[in-house]
């Protein structure tokens, strides 16, 4: 009995981490497999797949453009999420504060769709062509309220004394910024950069509405899958998949380094 | 002595609330002023107000003859040492010392000498390449006063920066602080709500409560002629009898109290029968007395503290009188024992009731 209660929820934990984790684990190994098919058991190993993945001028472009896009993300983003929550907190009413950084998040539980499609129908109206600058707009929206929340969390430890000081002994305010609020900040600002570009990398629905013919890697997955499973797909979505726990990674380690 | 700070007529209001009720206010050049008071009561108001972090709602902020009172706080000629120190935590203790100097654009060799001389001071001299981190709290203090003090501050506002220190660190502060502000000459304002640190290193002390200054001048006239019961309980223990004047003739004049009437000097004060008042005995001034003896009652309370020793007679049902001395001089009493006190007459304040 008590060997079963113990067992119990240990294998418990396995299913649920299994479930979160197989079809992950599945692609990844399948683009190491020579069978152009999922079958188990797996025939040989082969690198083949990377190569025909990045032999395909389709695929490499759209990786520039997922790149680009994800790069613009990251500075846009990161600025002004920065700037955004930096201010807030300084915000001396708190429930003005409050109402603010809620409606700065609100954005992220509005469906990708709906945001997607009334982005399409504002550049249509305003006369924009689709393409990457319109996917590039909307992936800044998209990932500018994590920004934020981040940021905000990292704030709410700053030590305002600090900018005070560098006041008091004869900084200007854009001097004290310069000094000690930007070195300060930094950490933190990089590791939301970086959160926002990992989720402009694999943003599709509003990129879907938005980008027009350019293609960017998501995208382009979505259209070679429509022609049937091609194992070049894992070869990409495992790529694709390692960027961004790097960048997640990354953007953890850096976050962890306590604003002080 | 020439007026270092001046604050004439200053309020301070946030939103609906007053933190500063018109003040007025100055400090003498060279002078270690003491703002005292309870948390709430402003007193860190009106040093962030002569620091230039608060504006005045009225009234203007003089420093040296010159109105500061629209200048930034790094357009004025004062250093704050923060409550908790506020070193940037990303420079080392010697930039943190030079930051000052460094915005002012002073020459590195200058700025280098400048800071070994402040560390000097605040004798750290082998901690200049730590980072604030590494420092303990009373280390990490000094850095921020050596900070303060870099730029050769016209006055120097700090704002109960030992408070997080513990006892002992914090007495040893206070005599080092002292010492340094008198070394320099230089003129400290000092805030803090401890009445101790405030008696031992003030030249004068200005009590604050609910946004006033109710009393300013040296330790010594704040501890034994306080202007109100107010200060009288605030600054040391006091014995506190509230009465009613009864009589006043022959420049005495008569308080009765719930424990008794009590005979107190009424030459040149203008009391008058039937004024509600308060006789203010501090307890070190009692004295066990058989002749001549003003009080009497029950022990009811012996409270040894090593150096002192304190003892509580109940006069009446509502009123405990404290005595205190030197252990040997209450030798021979027990808790039960009927005694006699007496003080002497000018060690006897006698205050308007405020009714606080």
């Amino acid at each position: 009995m008590v060997a079963l209660r113990k067992i119990l929820p240990a294998s418990f934990l396995a299913v649920v981490l299994a479930y979160l984790y197989a079809p992950i684990a599945v692609i990844v190994i399948f683009s190491f497999t020579t069978s152009p098919r999922l079958s188990i058991p797996i025939e040989g190993l082969t690198l083949a797949w990377y190569a025909n993945a990045f032999a395909n001028p389709l695929i490499t472009t759209a990786l520039r453009n997922s790149l680009i896009l994800a790069v613009i993300s990251a500075v846009l983003s990161g600025a002004m999420g920065a700037a955004f929550a930096f201010w807030l907190v300084t915000l001396k009413r708190a429930r003005l504060r409050a109402t603010l950084l809620t409606a700065s998040l609100m954005p992220a539980i509005v469906p990708l769709l709906v945001i997607g499609i009334a982005l399409a129908v504002f550049f249509r109206g305003v006369g924009m062509q689709q393409g990457l600058l319109n996917a590039a707009i909307g992936h800044v929206l998209v990932s500018l309220p994590f920004v934020v929340l981040t940021m905000n969390a990292r704030l709410e430890t700053f030590d305002f004394s600090v900018l005070e000081a560098a006041r008091d002994l004869g900084a200007t305010p854009s001097r004290a910024f310069r000094d000690i609020t930007f070195p300060l900040i930094r950490p933190s600002v990089i590791g939301a950069a970086m959160l926002a570009a990992a989720l402009s990398l694999d943003e599709f629905v509003v990129t879907w509405f938005n980008v027009g013919n350019q293609q960017t890697v998501p995208v382009l997955v979505w259209g070679l899958m429509r022609r049937g499973i091609d194992p070049s797909i894992n070869a990409i979505a495992t790529v694709l998949l390692s960027v961004l726990v790097c960048l997640v990674v990354a953007s953890n380690i850096i976050n962890r380094k306590k604003v002080k | 002595m020439t007026t270092a700070v001046e604050i004439i007529g200053v309020r301070k209001l946030f939103g609906a609330t007053t933190a500063l009720e018109r003040v007025d206010f100055e400090v003498g050049a060279g002078e270690f002023v003491s703002l005292l008071g309870a948390s709430g009561c402003g007193k860190s108001t009106l040093l962030r107000i002569i620091a230039g972090f608060e504006s005045p709602s009225e009234g203007s902020v003089l420093i040296h003859g010159e109105d500061v009172t629209r200048l930034p706080p790094e357009r004025r000629p004062t250093n704050l040492v923060f409550q908790r120190g506020a070193l940037f935590p990303h420079m080392t203790v010697r930039e943190n010392v030079g930051y000052g100097l460094k915005v002012k654009g002073w020459e590195r060799t200058r700025i280098n000498s400048r800071v070994d001389e402040m560390l000097a001071l605040v004798r750290l001299e082998r901690f200049g390449d730590r980072e604030p981190g590494q420092l303990s709290g009373g280390q990490a203090q000094r850095v921020a006063l050596a900070r303060a003090l870099a730029s050769e501050p016209q006055v120097l506002l700090l704002d109960e920066p030992l408070s997080a220190l513990d006892l002992k660190l914090r007495q040893q502060m206070q005599l080092e602080l002292r010492a340094i502000q008198k070394r320099l000459g230089a003129t400290f304002v000092f805030v803090t709500h401890d009445q101790t640190e405030a008696l031992v290193m003030s030249d004068r002390i200005a009590i604050m409560n609910n946004g006033r200054i109710v009393q300013y001048g040296t330790p010594r006239d704040i501890y034994r002629k306080p202007n109100s019961v107010f200060v009288s309980n605030f600054i040391g223990a006091t014995n506190l009898l509230r009465g009613t004047v009864t009589s006043v003739e022959n420049g005495q004049a008569s308080l009765q109290t719930g424990s008794g009437t009590y005979v107190i000097p009424a030459i040149g004060s203008p009391l008058k029968a039937g004024q509600r008042m308060v006789l203010s005995v501090r307890p070190e001034a009692v004295r066990l007395q058989g002749e001549g003896a003003r009080v009497s009652g029950l022990v009811t309370e012996i409270i040894y503290q090593g150096n002192n020793i304190r003892v509580g007679t109940r006069l009446d049902p509502d009123t405990i009188f404290w005595a205190e001395g030197r252990d040997d001089e209450f030798d021979g009493i027990a808790i039960g024992d009927t005694v006699a006190l007496g003080w002497a007459e000018d060690a006897a304040t006698i205050l308007e009731d405020d009714g606080t």
